[in-house]
């Protein structure tokens, strides 16, 4: 279904001929994704009508107005990366939001950021560090939007302390789906970005609750986020090339690898790392992806990861533990509350992470989130996760625990790779307030067998979330996923879509991922 | 190899975009964080090079065929390789080849660029790429006392390349590197008007048949004059002697060394003593075929296989080529050798330095894309506060200058080897 022409003429009046297309070649290079093809054997996914390069919120706004006009359906993207871009019907728009790419203000004494979607987090991060400052990043990369409003579940490596999205968005503007503007929080009442509450609407929860709306809720054009504290140096200096960078970090930035004998002792260090509040980063990367992290092929990768097997799969569970300090001696306090929390719990440190140059890289691959395609996409594409809900540490160990249990017999099956059956990352957030894991694992998409594996594997987890009382796994998009949780879950799907209806309706805000509304 | 070998890197894209940027460690600031002009200037997805890759597959699966537009978006890029580098910083695949074997079908296929159909007729008549009537070859090198080595044997070849030849304004940088070569003692020669093209642009643009062509007659003319070593003063063609000329099985059987790298070797051999001060205030801009592009040919044939444990790995194991190990010390330490210099280092260099605009074609056929794509080089330049650019290749040279007369800067330019003549 070709776009209406006199819609094509009203967009392409405000975007400029150079900044509309609808030429096949370019729809399709926004059509392919890395998540169809282990899934439906196609790469390809259904095409937009056209696609536009927005330059600014005016642009945004007037564009909406237009879809609504013709009702044509929207679809906002920032970097692309995620699965859920794509159009889940016929006549879809893509906004391709990366003319929007400014940082709009870092502001120090209030701590908080301001930025467009097409920011991506490295490049804010970097601004940040200038400032003695740093900002949460998704484990996925630093290469994804700093908006926080973007990612599925905002989740990253330094999330203990740096937090996870939904709780880091201070100021919103917001186009809303029937093309008016809202700004939310106190940049709603003209006071400024630095709180996502007030004074001025708050919306938080509906804006994005634990999950983004995944493009279903209008556009997001300009976000504040919450920026925390950087004990390290301005610029990181970085030696050599790539992919073997060396980074030079200072002695008092330090990680310890560390494997605990059974979920109940990592579960309970995972607590007191929080309570003691010593951890930059408490990042569950699991052995697995610590071997593809820190080598540059994945023969190598592999290599190491039955290197390091026998200390870790094979003991317990590991957690990658980053220590920040200001001065010597708060870093020897924060080392010594580590070796006695190490301690007190049965765990051990990873020799291989102890070496000084290995641990630099680490720390930097994972406080930059630099290597989420190595740590997944490096050995092929059909990655799959489960679980991921947001809830207590405790609560977040179980769902690792639980995915391990279901994963198990597949790789005994030779099924599934064997990836140390544990292959959950998750985080501490906040200092142990909360916590995430997300169970991995990699089926081989040229086998049937293996990938009706991965298939029945989503099942169960999915199974599991219900029956265990779980919670509702970060896969769980779209209608379906919805109204089997919502009725388990104080029936939020019926408000989801009561505001989604209020917001948007005359429903051009493309939301299959989301949840759409009847007619 | 055709775009059909390429299908395992298309399905393997997983739209990540690191290819649009330096690699996130090196990230050291909201600027100059980004790597590949093509997607910097025309912003759809489709000219990254993932957005690259995935059209490739399109067409291979039939949902797509040839438009002007499509043409056009294959070649508005330089094949700079700054995206295969950032690429690669995670993975074990090869986008650049997917994006000179899906220009190759476009001339496979008859889908030309017409300002490339100029260029590639000039060279099958003229033998060059610059439209210049092969008997002014030479013209570059009158006056110096140069061996020929048609008529008399030499150690060392220097080749000067089709822009040195052509371009009048820069032949003072090609003299001076055959002086110097002289003043050190070196047993020089060049082929003057009988020198034809390295064949190495071609390539680029797809042209596979003339690209042979000239490797064959090179490679003929190199054995016949027995040298060797081959030493040329352009980025280009040192790709193209070093790197394609291997890659396509046909690997010269002599040393090939970039003037920057010959010149390093002079001056720690004592041969050459940089002894006066040039005090001037320098940025170095790495090109791209000299710097991650310039790193050896490593050949490898074979698949990627299921091994054990369902892992799929290449079989025999696959070293790649990243971008580590590409010349970025030899001009380096060349500057870093002359007194009262002050070198100050841009924000993207080495295999992630931004390209200079000038490269695969798209200097012939989008002349204003290759502006562009030098200012934007030039502004990162004037951040570092140097008086001037100092470059290692013709076509950096050229496009550089152009911009900067454009922008009406006060910048200077030079090639390393005038700024060492000047130290001697
Ligand atoms: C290897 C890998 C690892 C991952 N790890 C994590 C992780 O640790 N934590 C985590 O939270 N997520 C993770 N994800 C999922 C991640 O959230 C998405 O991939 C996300 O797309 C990242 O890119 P982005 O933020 O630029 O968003 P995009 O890909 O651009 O968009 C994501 C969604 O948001 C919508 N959207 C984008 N911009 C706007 C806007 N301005 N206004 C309104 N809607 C918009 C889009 O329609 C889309 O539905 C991972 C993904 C991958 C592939």
């Amino acid at each position: 279904m070709a776009l209406n022409r006199n819609a094509y003429k009203a967009l392409e009046d405000i975007v400029g001929a150079d900044n509309i297309s609808e030429e096949p070649a370019v729809l399709d290079a926004y059509a392919l994704h890395w998540g169809l093809k282990a899934f439906t054997g196609n790469p390809f996914g259904r095409r937009h009508e056209a696609v536009l390069l927005p330059g600014s919120t005016e642009d945004v706004q007037v564009i909406v107005k237009i879809c609504n006009q013709y009702k044509v359906k929207f679809k906002a993207l920032s970097t692309g990366w995620g699965s859920m871009n794509g159009p889940g019907g016929e006549g879809v728009i893509q906004l391709d939001l990366r003319r929007m790419n400014r940082i709009v203000e870092i502001n120090e004494k209030a701590m908080y950021a301001v930025v467009e979607p097409y920011v991506i987090n490295a490049q804010l991060q970097a601004e940040l560090m200038k400032r003695g400052l740093t900002c949460n990043i998704i484990s996925a990369g630093s290469n994804t939007s700093a908006l926080p409003l973007t990612a599925l579940m905002g989740s990253g490596p330094t999330s203990n302390s740096t937090s996870y999205n939904n709780r880091n968005i201070l100021g919103v503007e917001w186009v809303l789906p029937n093309g008016e503007i809202l700004r939310t929080g106190s940049l709603g009442s003209g006071v400024g970005w630095f709180c996502g509450d007030g004074p001025g609407p708050s919306l938080r929860g509906i804006m994005r609750g634990y999950k983004s709306p995944l493009g279903g809720l209008g556009v997001f054009t300009k976000a504040a986020t919450k920026v925390y504290h950087w004990p390290g140096p301005e610029v990181v200096p970085v030696e050599g090339a790539s992919p073997g960078y060396t980074p030079k970090l200072p002695d008092i930035i330090s990680a310890h690898y560390i494997t605990f004998p059974s979920w109940e002792r990592f579960t309970e260090a995972g607590y007191k790392m929080g309570e003691s509040e010593i951890a930059l980063a408490c990042d569950k990367l699991p052995p697995w992806m610590l071997a593809l992290n820190l080598t540059e092929n994945a023969r190598e990768g592999i290599r190491l990861f039955s290197e390091i097997r026998p200390q870790t799969v094979d003991k317990g569970i590991s957690v990658l533990v980053v220590i920040g300090a200001d001065s010597q001696r708060e870093f020897d306090y924060k080392e010594k509350v580590l070796k006695r929390i190490t301690s007190e719990t049965g765990g051990e440190y990873l020799p291989l992470v102890e070496e000084p140059a290995t641990r630099k890289k680490l720390i930097w691959h994972r406080v930059r989130a630099t290597t989420g395609a190595r740590e997944t996409f490096r050995l092929m594409l059909s990655q799959g996760a489960s679980f991921g809900s947001c809830d207590s540490w405790e609560f977040a160990v179980n769902e690792a625990r639980e995915g391990a249990r279901l994963k198990q017999k597949y790789i005994e099956k030779g099924l599934l790779v064997d990836d140390g059956v544990d292959n959950a990352w998750g985080t501490l957030y906040e200092h142990g307030h909360m916590g995430h894991m997300d169970e991995l694992y990699l089926s081989d998409p040229t086998d049937p067998a293996s990938k009706q594996a991965a298939f029945t594997l989503m099942e169960e987890t999915t199974r599991a979330c219900m029956e265990k009382a779980l919670g509702c796994p970060q896969t769980v998009m779209g209608d379906r996923g919805h109204d089997l949780f919502g009725p388990r879950m104080n029936n939020y799907h019926l408000w989801v879509r009561k505001f989604k209806k209020a917001l948007d309706p005359n429903g051009v805000s493309e939301s299959t991922n989301y949840i759409t509304v009847p007619e | 190899m055709v775009l059909e070998d390429c299908r395992d890197d298309l399905e393997w894209c997983s739209r990540c975009s690191m290819c649009k940027f330096i690699p996130m460690e090196v990230i050291s600031g909201y600027d100059f964080a980004t790597v590949c002009p093509s997607i910097a200037r025309y912003n759809f997805h489709s000219y990254s090079a993932g957005g690259k890759l995935n059209m490739a597959l399109a067409m291979l699966d039939g949902r797509i065929d040839y438009t002007d537009k499509l043409v056009e978006m294959i070649y508005q890029c330089q094949i700079c390789g700054g995206c295969d580098v950032s690429c690669k910083y995670n993975r074990d695949m090869e986008p650049m080849e997917a994006l000179y074997e899906f220009r190759m079908k476009c001339v496979g296929d008859g889908q030309l660029v017409p300002a490339h159909m100029i260029v590639i007729d000039g060279l099958r008549r003229e033998d060059n790429m610059m439209g210049g009537s092969k008997s002014q070859r030479g013209d570059w090198a009158k006056g110096l006392d140069v061996k020929d080595i048609t008529a008399e044997k030499a150690e060392v070849y220097f080749h000067a390349g089709c822009r040195y030849c052509f371009d009048n304004e820069l032949w003072p940088a090609a003299r001076s590197a055959v002086g110097l070569l002289l003043k050190a003692g070196v047993d020089v020669g060049i082929t003057g008007k009988e020198e034809v093209c390295c064949g190495g642009r071609s390539y680029e643009i797809g042209y596979l048949g003339e690209f042979t062509k000239y490797a064959e007659h090179n490679i003929e003319m190199l054995k016949v004059a027995g040298v060797k070593i081959l030493v040329t003063s352009c980025a280009d063609c040192y790709h193209a002697f070093k790197v394609l000329y291997h890659k396509i099985g046909k690997k010269l059987d002599l040393e090939v060394l970039h003037i920057t790298e010959y010149l390093e070797r002079l001056l720690e051999e004592g041969k050459l003593k940089p002894t006066k001060k040039v005090p001037m205030v320098v940025t170095y801009h790495d090109p791209c075929h000299l710097g991650r592009m310039g790193e050896p040919w490593i050949p490898w044939e074979g698949v990627r296989t299921k091994g054990s444990g369902m892992i799929f790995l290449h079989e025999p194991p696959k070293e790649f080529r990243r971008g580590t190990h590409g010349v970025y010390e030899p001009p380096r330490n060349i500057l870093k050798s002359i007194p009262g210099l002050n070198f100050i280092e841009m924000a993207r260099i080495r295999e992630r330095a931004w390209c200079c605009g000038a490269g695969g074609g798209v200097i012939d056929a989008f002349p204003e894309f290759a502006l562009w794509t030098a200012l934007e080089r030039v502004n990162e330049a004037r951040t570092t506060e140097a008086e001037a650019i100092v470059t290692a290749c013709p076509w950096c040279k050229r496009i550089l200058s152009d911009a900067i007369k454009e922008s009406g800067d006060r910048l200077q330019i030079y090639d390393v080897v005038e700024i060492l003549e000047q130290a001697l």
